[in-house]
């Protein structure tokens, strides 16, 4: 927890700094004004649980999806923009054989079919450096499990805090877009115990200025 | 711009490195190849080392002044009965387990004459994640050699016997376990030496059975205290009675499939496994359950049939069952019923389970009831653990809030339950009377109710609380509530403050009672 104030500290400190050196600086020309927008980013790609390793005894297929996320974010005059991340997370999809002992019919072998993803929403700063793009962010996760069992189905869904990081490089950046590539990081944390499971995505990212001025 | 960059990746790698919850649990340490258990035998009767060891002692190191040294004796019938020796501190909540075995002469070249050592693990409780100055090895030998050879040269008991040994001890005054600790999986190296001081206090009341018994909250460790056993599980209850629990809450969930299971909350990362494994257990099927979760040490979600029926034949211990929802409440009162085999022994008692050929459940066979029909056991039955108490008095269904209390009441009227069900209340004091339950198990926080308390006891209903965790409050309970148990999940600490401030309250509480 100690660490993760101290990452949280280390995240706002940018911004307040440059909100101090943006007040001390003396006020630009009024053609030298920085680029402000609002941007949409849509991101696609494809991802699957990183931590824990998933216990494969007896499994017989697994993998991960499809990713997706749109984002909102604001670019001012700042060096760190304020972004929010909707986002649908693959976490894992597999099939296994289970011996299980059951009333009446005692032990058998039967066949669970499961998936789990989860609906982020993300709130968090992110800074561009040259054309290199990092965001990390904090916000809800809802975890949507569906296991079925033996012909039983059960969708379980479950919120938890959640915590995001993203690295893009925008190869293409034909005013007002961008296009590249990018590798996300989502991680969940149950209240009050540590980091219980964390996915990953790779895919395309593209951005539309749909909102700018100088 | 540098510096910007710079708090950038300091935070990013901040972030990464944020705490991660394992999903599994370490594992108490073991001495290589077996020890010298390995080459020892176990004593021949498991009941003789309560006679030569139980008391209060001294110790030179680990863990400080006026321990508890408890004997226990727990396993398999089909087996054999197991003894162990537990010592119990205050100090860190510390307590070693040990196994005993008798070195006959010449196993080891320095080894002239049969010894008793006792092998086993250490452990503070204080600390959650065990690491090497936490836990550790423990060898110890017994001193006297009248002792070891009481021990050691003890008849030979089975379990067609009455538990116990019926022979004195020699004097316990220069009792002394000698020998040594260690940390981690090191092989033990640092002096260690355990002094008798006294004869433990006696828990019963003025009729000689047993008025204060030590409450296990979920079992011997908390999940979240890495014990190496998970909360609510079968093998917790053997943990429990080498901790010197007396009687052990336990939770009964129903799954979406309606099978009684025992559990305790959600499935919280910190005590389940599986990737798919989130939610609560009513969500689930108990098929799913068991495909999709394990508990943090690997175990199965048991089955509330299953572990009842492990515990019965294993333990001693009584189980109050804590109904985390109404529905579980009948469910778990069949399950009762059918595991109890003495029903009908008496006049009154239905169903006749005694009678019933296709009843499987257990009766007490070591010793028998003071009457019954032969042969006994009758055909089919099941002998419970040595010296238990008969089934009825062993299960007790919990109801933690008034729907629970209704829920009993409205399947009692309709004569859903064995004329033997027995039950607990939380909440109201007027609801152990009126419904009738048989004992009063409020939260702490509500003080320590010395009046209510004591006009329950004088009505021979059993009167505890729970959860008390810390040395005062225990202490606060002991000396002015003066109840019949408390629960904890620190047992050794609760056994070592009833032999320093507790007392035994002078009235014999409902599971002392025969019907």
């Amino acid at each position: 927890m100690r660490r993760l104030v101290l990452a949280l500290a280390l995240v706002a400190a940018p911004a307040v700094r440059a909100e101090t050196e943006v007040a001390a600086a003396p006020a630009p020309a009024p053609e030298e004004k920085p680029l402000q927008a609002w941007e949409v980013d849509l991101f696609a790609g494809y991802g699957q649980l990183a931590w824990p390793a998933e216990d494969t005894t007896n499994v017989a297929w697994s993998n991960g999806g499809p990713a997706f996320a749109l984002t909102f974010a604001y670019r001012g005059p700042h060096f760190t923009h304020p972004f929010f991340d909707i986002s649908y997370v693959p976490i894992l999809s597999s099939g296994k054989s289970v011996n299980v002992f059951t009333p009446g019919t005692g032990s058998q072998t039967v066949f669970a079919s499961n998936s789990s993803w989860a609906w982020g929403f993300v709130v968090g700063p992110g800074w561009d450096v040259d054309w290199f793009r990092f965001r990390v962010g904090v916000g809800i996760y809802d975890v949507v499990v569906r296991t079925e069992v033996a012909g039983a189905t059960s969708t379980i869904s479950q919120l938890t805090v959640g915590f995001l990081a993203s690295a893009s490089a925008l190869v293409w950046r034909p005013d007002p877009f961008a296009i590249g590539v990018e590798a996300r990081m989502a991680a969940l944390q149950f209240p009050f115990t540590g980091i219980y499971q964390s996915m990953w995505q790779v895919g395309l990212t593209g951005r539309w200025d749909f909102v700018h001025h100088h | 711009m540098n510096s910007n960059r710079r708090f950038l990746a300091l935070a990013l790698s901040a972030l990464a490195s944020a705490g991660c919850v394992s999903r599994t649990s370490p594992t108490p340490p073991t001495f290589q190849a077996g020890g010298l258990l390995a080459l020892s035998t176990p004593p021949p009767n498991p009941y003789s080392l309560q006679n030569a060891l139980e008391g209060v002692y001294d110790t030179s190191s680990l863990f400080g002044s006026s321990v508890v040294v408890h004997a226990s004796q727990w396993g398999d019938l089909s087996t054999a009965v197991q003894a162990s020796v537990s010592i119990l501190a205050q100090d860190h909540d510390a307590f070693a387990i040990l196994q005993a075995g008798c070195l006959a002469p010449l196993t080891l070249p320095a080894i002239t004459t049969t010894q008793l050592v006792l092998e086993g693990y250490w452990r503070y409780l204080d600390v959650n994640d065990p690491d090497p100055s936490t836990t550790g090895l423990v060898r110890l030998f017994v001193e006297p050699q009248a002792m070891v050879d009481y021990v050691c040269g003890a008849p030979a008991w089975n379990s067609s016997m009455t538990p116990g040994d019926p022979r004195p001890a020699p004097s316990q005054a220069s009792v002394v376990l000698a020998g040594s600790s260690g940390n981690g999986e090191n092989e033990p190296g640092s002096p260690l030496t355990v002094n008798w001081l006294h004869a433990r206090k006696s828990r019963n009341g003025p009729d000689g059975t047993p008025t204060f018994l030590v409450g296990v909250h979920h079992g011997g460790c908390q999940t979240t205290d890495n014990c190496g056993i998970s909360e609510n599980t079968p093998q917790t209850a053997i943990l429990a009675a080498q901790l010197g629990g007396d009687y052990l809450e336990v939770d009964t969930r129903l799954t979406k499939d309606n099978v009684p299971v025992f559990f305790h909350l959600s499935l919280n990362p910190g005590v389940v496994q599986g990737a798919y494994c989130t939610g609560q257990v009513e969500d689930y099927t108990y098929e799913q359950l068991l495909a999709d979760c394990r508990l943090r040490n690997g175990e199965v979600i048991p089955r509330v049939v299953d572990m009842i029926d492990y515990i019965l034949a294993r333990t001693t211990l009584p189980l109050y069952l804590d109904s985390k929802t109404p529905d579980v409440i009948l469910p778990v009162a069949e399950i009762l019923t059918g595991l109890d085999g003495e029903l009908g022994l008496n006049p009154g008692e239905y169903p006749d389970n005694v009678n019933d050929p296709n009843n499987n459940g257990y009766v007490r066979c070591s010793p028998p009831p003071p009457s019954h029909p032969t042969p006994w056991p009758p055909p089919g039955k099941r002998c419970l653990f040595p010296g238990s108490s008969p089934v009825w008095q062993r299960g007790v269904i919990g109801l933690p809030d008034s729907s629970a209390v209704s829920t009993y009441q409205q399947e009692l009227a309709a004569k859903q339950f064995s004329s033997n069900q027995h039950c607990l209340v939380e909440e109201a004091t007027s609801d152990v009377t009126g419904v009738p339950c048989v004992a009063w198990m409020p939260r702490y926080t509500r003080g320590p109710m010395t009046s209510d308390v004591l006009q329950l006891q004088q009505g021979g209903y059993f009167v505890g609380f729970w959860t008390i965790n810390d040395q005062a409050t225990i202490d606060a309970f002991l000396t002015t509530a003066v109840p019949n148990g408390i629960l904890t999940n620190y047992l050794g600490l609760l056994n070592q403050r009833f032999e320093a401030v507790g007392t035994a309250p002078p009235y014999t509480p409902y599971r002392a009672t025969t019907p």
